[in-house]
């Protein structure tokens, strides 16, 4: 079998490609509308709780050390039940960047490029991601580091830049939680726990090369509850600008939000360091995700997950257009039957039934290596 | 093969060069200033669009020629009409410096939230652009009518109605976006700014009009258009609407209060900062309006004693007095005349007792026009200009 040299990332990486994926398309199309005027604490509410699963998902890692999810399948479950579920994996994996390439695809097409077909933008963009994913981990890593410091500066100047253009009004954000917590929790579940911070499952298939695999699962909790907080930040300037309506009835409310910044009739029209904050999250988020597939075919098919960057990228584009006919279809397949059908199985449902026999085996690895 | 590997990445290259899919030079495009939208002879909608004539507006290569060019189509929908502009206009159009929408007082009447929703969907309109109504004269009017110093129509409306609310308050901050927010909630109705000519609007349309001393046709802003839902019921005057404003954010404004027989004080009203507080009192809602502001002096016709802590105090009373008057006979004549909370006492109801108001948000403005409404306003004399004693004050 023939498999490349291990790659490896440090911390830093790690945590900046957990907070950008976790940015990623969340940032743009406004989490947690439901819940109205609190979504901000929703956001908070489903950071904090989505710890449990990141826990849970390290704890399963660290029983086989230096093994990612589907090596770690295929240990335990033998090579031919693991083969189905690698495979339902890697559907699950491609679906997800294709939507999320979609929603940026959205975006452009939407509101920035209106004559240009979104196939161009699909195809481009994943030619791009291809082209990093082709040199490697490591180079989507030092990418991330290198922009990451602008994404940070570039969310909170744009709270700042609203603060002093008079647009933040905190009045959009009262009353607090005016019905008690019930719409708080009827966000968190399903949407917010499984999108975005469910999706971390889809590091089950990074952390393993993180430089040191110890801290790796701190880190990314970590970044899960930065990222979350800003997120939280995020949607609250959304709010205290928009007010809840606006926000609601915007297809991307930061957007929209960042439109109102004017300072001095001077510092306007700055909706373009919106598309460049969502241009960097998408990118990291389809890459990740495209990795854990192209990881999984390696497997699967015994051969360098290299050879299948470029068909699989397109096969990605393709279908970041034909998943839905129309961006009403889009949503409210994303609302009502992603979460459920798609995310829940993959992101907890299959992890959790995994999780009896990788303790038995770990295990009896375990009294092997001392038997030896 | 080597042929290949170097056709395959220029190939894929090509793909980058799609980012220029939506370019359109400079000098393909024309930016659209001003808005105006009015009720058509033969269809629903009258639009008229006023154009930036760039060229005009460079001191160097002015030639004294019009600086903005108006055109106007009929149709059922705005957006099909500005798409269709090019019947008579030469450029594509773009619509992201739009400043300024007027729209005509039929169509307001009859409700606009029908192409509001496409202003706001498009994506190519800012919403930091004014919204106005024109009383008494066709929309189409205020993007003719040209003045010396600003001379794109649009544009000065645009600056005259933000340096008014900036220096008197006599204009609403009311921007596309807070008027679909106020239509949207339950607890606050719209308004907009109302404008007019003065003059006769023919003599303004042309640059010659920029060369008189006193220009033949001026647009003037006459005050606030009160909004049911989406459908103008009425207008209130330039005090009334500085007295609405002072209710929402006012930054500052000049009062002339009376300190004696045919006398006055005048007061440079500064950092005024009003707070309501929502209660229901049995089943009539009741409302503190809380005024606090600080003030200069900017003159005096009395003799009092400007050096003296008792004139100050004296002052600072009938200031206070007339501020609470003035406010509540505005929101009095609101209550009663029209019946709707342009205020957004509905909106404070509903942060400070949620529960209460869900229970009435149907019916609010009913609610409204029955309210107790009470201003109390606590005004800080500070200081008064550059001399102490007036001139005025008699020697003691």
């Amino acid at each position: 079998m023939q498999r490349e040299l291990v790659e490896k990332i440090s911390l830093t990486q790690l945590f900046i490609l957990v907070s950008a994926f976790l940015f990623g398309s969340a940032i743009v199309v406004g989490i947690g509308g439901e819940a109205k005027q609190d979504s901000w604490i929703a956001v908070i509410v489903a950071c904090l709780l989505s710890i449990i699963p990141v826990w849970f998902y390290t704890f399963l890692l660290s029983r086989i050390p230096e093994k990612n999810l589907f090596e770690i399948m295929e240990i335990v479950l033998g090579k031919v039940i693991s083969k189905v579920f690698i495979l339902l994996y890697i559907l699950y994996f491609f679906y997800v960047s294709a939507r999320v390439l979609r929603d940026f695809g959205e975006l452009i097409v939407g509101d920035m490029l209106v004559n240009t077909p979104i196939e161009v933008i699909s195809i481009t963009f994943m030619l791009f991601v291809a082209y990093i994913l082709y040199l490697g981990l490591e180079v989507l890593g030092r990418f991330s580091e290198i922009y990451a410091p602008y994404l940070m500066g570039s969310i909170f100047a744009i709270g700042i830049l609203l603060l002093f253009s008079r647009e933040l009004h905190v009045k959009n954000v009262m009353p607090i939680l005016p019905e008690g917590i019930g719409p708080v929790i009827g966000t968190v579940f399903p949407e917010l726990i499984t999108f975005p911070f469910g999706e971390l499952v889809a590091f089950m298939m990074i952390l393993p090369y993180a430089s040191k695999v110890r801290y790796a699962g701190k880190t990314t909790i970590f970044a899960l509850i930065v990222s979350g907080l800003i997120l939280a930040y995020s949607s609250f300037v959304q709010i205290a600008t928009l007010g809840p309506e606006a926000k609601l009835r915007s297809k991307f409310p930061l957007l929209t939000a960042t439109g109102e910044i004017s300072l001095w009739d001077f510092i306007e029209r700055v909706d373009l360091i919106i598309i460049f904050v969502v241009m960097f999250g998408i990118l990291v988020k389809v890459s990740i995700f495209f990795y854990g597939g192209l990881k999984g075919l390696e497997l699967v098919f015994n051969r360098p997950y290299r050879a299948f960057i470029y068909p699989m990228a397109m096969i990605i584009a393709f279908m970041s257009i034909i998943i839905s006919k129309n961006f009403a279809e889009h949503i409210s397949e994303g609302i009502s039957m992603v979460p459920w059908i798609i995310h829940f199985p993959f992101q907890f449902g299959i992890p959790l039934l995994l999780f009896p026999f990788v303790l038995w085996k770990a295990k009896v690895l375990k009294s092997e290596g001392k038997k030896r | 093969m080597k042929a290949m590997k170097l056709l395959l990445p220029s190939l894929l290259l090509l793909g980058l060069l799609s980012g220029c899919w939506d370019t359109k030079e400079l000098n393909d495009v024309a930016f659209v200033t001003g808005v105006a939208v009015e009720q058509g002879e033969d269809a629903k909608f009258k639009v008229t669009v006023g154009v930036a004539n760039a060229s005009q507006l460079n001191v160097q290569k002015s030639e004294g020629n019009t600086p903005s060019v108006t055109f106007s189509l009929e149709g059922n929908s705005i957006s099909e009409l500005l798409d269709k502009m090019n019947v008579g206009l030469t450029r594509e159009l773009r619509f992201s410096h739009t400043r300024t929408l007027v729209i005509g007082e039929e169509v307001a009447r009859e409700g606009i939230s029908g192409f509001l929703d496409y202003l706001e969907r498009s994506g190519q309109f800012r919403n930091n652009f004014t919204m106005l109504i024109a009383q008494n004269i066709s929309a189409a009017d205020i993007l003719k009518t040209t003045f010396p110093i600003q001379k794109i129509p649009s544009l000065k409306v645009h600056n005259q109605s933000s340096t008014l609310f900036e220096q008197w308050g006599g204009a609403p901050d009311m921007k596309l976006s807070d008027f679909i927010a106020a239509l949207t909630s339950r607890g606050r109705q719209p308004v907009a700014e109302a404008l007019t000519i003065v003059g006769t609007p023919k003599q303004g349309q042309s640059v010659e009009n920029n060369k008189k001393l006193e220009p033949e046709s001026l647009i003037t802003l006459v005050g606030l258009a009160v909004f049911k839902e989406d459908k103008l019921i009425g207008y209130l005057n330039l005090e009334e609407t500085r007295n609405y404003v002072w209710t929402q954010d006012l930054i500052q404004t000049t009062l002339t209060v009376p300190c004696g027989e045919e006398k006055y004080i005048d007061v440079r009203i500064l950092n005024s900062k009003s707070t309501i507080h929502a209660n229901y009192d049995g089943e009539t809602p009741n409302f503190q309006v809380e005024i606090v502001a600080e003030s200069f002096l900017n003159g005096t016709q009395c003799k009092d004693n400007l050096e003296k802590i008792e004139t100050y105090k004296k002052f600072e009373k009938d200031i206070e007095e007339m501020v609470e008057t003035m406010i509540l006979n505005t929101v009095t004549k609101v209550q009663e005349e029209y019946e709707v909370d342009i205020f957004g006492f509905g909106e404070v109801m509903r942060r400070q007792h949620y529960q209460r108001f869900e229970a009435v948000k149907d019916q609010w403005d009913e609610q409204f026009s029955k309210a107790d409404i009470d201003i109390t306003a606590n005004i800080f004399l500070r200081r008064a200009g550059t001399s102490n004693k007036s001139f005025l004050t008699e020697d003691e």
